[in-house]
């Protein structure tokens, strides 16, 4: 197993500074474009890359927009990355932008339109996407499928590995109840962050805080080529990011 | 709307998640949901939506 790290401009200098300790990182698609392109080949040649795409939408009924693909695409060509991931999200609907990755209803009319649109990715990226499983604060209404029997629905239907984010699975089980376990689908890939507590005692999945135990203790659990810590704000000494992926290696 | 459009209506549209907080069922019929999907709407935990909604909006900004 390969512990790598999600890049962030905020954390460039120390993750290149730390390349004897960090496998692998991933890049989120949407901030890069033609005039990174020199970046990327110079990023490529130190470290192995996998593209993150947070814009794509595929968990839907409606068809992936064909410019955003497009984009990711490139990106994913440019830095020539071992892999691409996207979510198990819509983020827009009838021309209105959410503006985050929210939980579609967990049905087959959401599977048809997923597999649709994941033929599409795999079409014009020139490999299928990792599926990521999403955190939301809201049990997403006409669902047939629970948390657990949706993430094995959608490998099946579509083939693709999860990728499997440990921290979201967390949140999830907290705000509505249920009991963990890893999915019996192959995992390509796992995510580790931390969140916080909000009202209802529900977990808000920010990316801002330490990985908490409970994400640790599902990581034994799981069978995967890379484990990729997320962090997206207050930043804590970069030590204190290597000292999670440290824990990462022992709990695996 | 289909369903979707209606949840996006939901999470991003104010005035729209008022009205429907208020009257869930009757905001989803006149929006053309059928019969059982604004049964299952007005079931929906409001307090759920409302933070899921102020978490969206937080991203959008």
């Amino acid at each position: 197993m390969r512990f790598g790290m999600g890049w962030r401009a905020e954390l460039g200098a120390a993750i290149l500074a730390n390349l004897d300790r960090i496998d692998a990182v991933e890049l989120l698609a949407e901030e890069f474009d033609q005039s990174h392109r020199r970046a990327l080949r110079f990023l490529r040649q130190h470290v192995a890359i996998v593209v993150h795409g947070t814009s794509l939408g595929l968990a839907s009924t409606e068809p992936v927009d064909r410019k955003r693909l497009d984009a990711v695409a490139r990106v994913v060509e440019w830095t020539q990355a071992e892999s691409w991931s996207e979510h198990l999200a819509f983020v827009r609907a009838g021309g209105m932008e959410i503006g985050h990755l929210a939980a579609p209803p967990r049905n087959d009319a959401t599977l048809e339109g997923l597999m649709r649109n994941v033929e599409t990715a795999r079409r014009v990226v020139g490999s299928a996407p990792l599926l990521e499983n999403v955190a939301t604060l809201i049990d997403p209404p006409f669902s047939t499928y629970d948390e657990i029997a949706w993430m094995e629905a959608v490998a099946r239907a579509t083939g693709c590995d999860l990728l499997l984010d440990l921290h979201n699975l967390h949140a999830n089980a907290t705000n509505f109840g249920f009991a963990p376990r890893i999915p019996h689908c192959r995992v390509g890939a796992v995510h580790i962050a931390g969140g916080k507590r909000i009202e209802g005692d529900r977990i808000l999945d920010d990316h801002l805080h330490a990985v908490p135990d409970a994400v640790f203790a599902m990581l034994g659990e799981v069978s995967a080529d890379l484990v990729i810590l997320e962090r997206d704000g207050r930043y804590p000494p970069f030590a204190q990011l290597l000292g999670e992926l440290d824990r990462a290696r022992a709990a695996a | 709307m289909t369903r979707e459009q209606f949840l996006a209506a939901l999470y991003t549209d104010e005035a729209f998640r008022s009205r429907f907080i208020d009257d869930p069922r009757t905001t989803a019929l006149a929006a053309g949901l059928p019969e059982e999907d604004a049964d299952e709407l007005a079931r929906m935990d409001m307090e759920s939506l409302r933070l899921a909604a102020r978490s969206f909006a937080k991203k959008r900004r």
